[in-house]
């Protein structure tokens, strides 16, 4: 399947409504698309107050953009970009065990106390650090998050 | 499954719509796709004012309802193409036959547009497309062209073995439900009526075959086009000479004659009475739709583009199995020498009068 179903990043505006959320759901779910991960926030918790959600997703690119197109069709979802994890937008961060040196190409390592750190990168360099056998011990999930400028919010 | 409906505008289009909410055929998360796209229109807002009226109306059930006016922007697992130019019901302009190929020229442009959309933005995930416009054999000879034919079939002939189930089972008495007849060929004055294929319940052997033979009322295959064309001409008449009242003498006309003349003639008075045959056919449509939804391999009579099937080419009815799309052309055993060689002249003919229309040369 990894090899003609790459990793795609959607990043889709939402109404801020309950069921909105579900809608996204069901167009993945009806097609047999497993979300391999789903962030989201709601509108009263942005800045902004706009409703946004990063899913990660394998399929083919013709299905990717399909689904995409599927999406935008749907009441609740006000936009919706296919991203490639080589977006320079896109920043993955992961919780790990603080330690002395952890070398990793692109990665940014932040000290939140008690043995616990924050490390952020671009997903390509955050895929490879993690999968080298040099990154410290995983102490929560990875997340994705994409980076906003004001012209480009989402 | 999420269905896209091009033309939901117009009088079929919109009855397909409100029945396929009305009905239920769709999840309240599946999508259900209202295509405009005239340019011409002169409303513009009307399939927003639609979907407002069908979530007031239907909101115990209503699916996502989404409005476009680009073909582009067609996503539907199943499309319903319902958009063009129809015949005019006035009667007295009946008989203008120029009006035919008018109405196939103006819309070969409308399915190339909507044809080369789909094909552009879904080749690898083809939707299947369900063809209500007429001419019917065109739509589909035209979709056929942009996409994998098995993903296009035609409505025309599962309307017309509707019809012929129900003029046989009325004249007999009995319930829609339990006769099986398939009404093959061109939507049109070039239909064939497959009398090999009709079953009635309860009826079998000698029973069967003196029911038919009563039904037929001595009208053979080899005599059905001529006298259908005799019959044609003088409905036609009836209509021209009284736009008013013409098209209900000539349906009291059309109900003396035997059941496949009734099929292949009743939807003339019916057009030019301006009731137009619009629940029948979005009845039939939606019947397909839901089947298609559900899953289930169903056999129906629709148009199809042959290529050599049973020595058929051209896109005319037949029967078929659908599993989503078109898995086979049901073998043709069980069909007279006769019935096989007229289905093959029909596919002749149909593939020479588009040829006309599409490329301007008569063949």
């Amino acid at each position: 399947m990894a090899d003609v179903c790459d990793l795609h990043v959607l990043a889709i505006g939402l109404e801020d409504r309950p069921g909105a959320v579900h809608s996204v759901a069901e167009v993945f779910s009806g097609r047999g698309l497993q979300m391999e991960a789903f962030h989201g926030t709601a509108g009263s918790l942005d800045a902004d107050g706009h409703a946004q959600a990063l899913i990660l997703f394998h399929a083919s690119d013709e299905r990717a953009d399909f689904v995409t197109r599927v999406l935008r069709r749907l009441s609740s979802v006000s936009q919706a970009e296919l991203l490639g994890l080589d977006d320079t937008r896109l920043i993955q961060s992961v919780l790990v065990r603080t330690e002395e040196s952890h070398s990793g190409e692109g990665i940014r390592c932040v000290d939140l106390g008690g043995g616990v750190s924050l490390a952020a990168a671009t997903p390509m360099a955050m895929q490879l650090w993690l999968a080298s056998g040099h990154a410290p011990q995983r102490l929560g999930a990875v997340r994705i998050d994409l980076l906003r400028e004001e012209r480009d919010r989402i | 499954m999420d269905i896209s409906v091009i033309g939901a505008s117009g009088g079929c289009g919109r009855e397909v719509v409100t029945r396929l909410v009305s009905e239920g055929v769709l999840g309240r998360r599946e999508l259900l796709q209202l295509v405009g796209g005239n340019p011409l229109s002169n409303r513009p807002c009307y399939l927003h004012g639609l979907r407002a009226d069908l979530q007031d109306a239907y909101a115990e059930n209503i699916p996502e309802v989404d409005v476009t006016d680009s073909a582009d922007d067609i996503v539907g697992d199943i499309v319903v193409m319902a958009a063009g130019t129809t015949f005019p019901t006035d009667a007295g302009k009946a008989g203008n036959l120029r009006s035919r190929d008018d109405l196939a020229r103006a819309n070969t442009a409308l399915f190339e547009h909507f044809a080369a959309a789909v094909a552009r933005n879904r080749k690898g995930n083809p939707p299947l497309v369900v063809v209500l416009s007429n001419p019917v054999e065109l739509g589909v000879h035209v979709f056929s062209q942009y996409l994998d034919r098995d993903y296009v079939i035609g409505m025309g002939a599962f309307s017309d073995s509707q019809r012929f189930r129900w003029e046989i089972a009325s004249q007999l008495g009995l319930s829609r439900q339990r006769v099986h007849a398939s009404m093959a060929g061109e939507h049109g004055l070039g239909m064939v009526p497959l009398w090999s294929t009709v079953r009635i319940h309860g009826l079998q052997n000698s029973e069967l075959a003196a029911t038919i033979a009563r039904l037929r009322d001595g009208l053979t295959l080899s005599d059905f086009s001529t006298r259908l064309a005799a019959e044609h001409a003088a409905v036609m008449e009836e209509m021209m000479a009284d736009a008013v009242n013409g098209p209900v003498r000539a349906l009291a006309r059309i109900a003396r004659l035997p059941p496949d003349l009734r099929v292949a003639l009743k939807p003339f008075p019916v057009h030019y009475s301006q009731a137009k045959t619009i629940s029948a056919t979005a009845t039939a449509t939606v019947e397909l739709v839901k089947a298609l939804c559900e899953g289930r391999a169903v056999e129906v009579c629709a148009q199809y583009a042959h290529r050599g099937e049973q020595g058929i080419h051209g896109p005319i009815g037949n029967r078929l199995i659908l599993e989503g799309a078109v898995r086979r052309v049901v073998p043709g055993d069980d069909l007279s020498d006769e019935e096989l060689r007229l289905l093959r002249e029909c596919g002749e003919r149909c593939n020479n009068k588009i040829q006309e229309w599409v490329h301007g040369r008569c063949v």
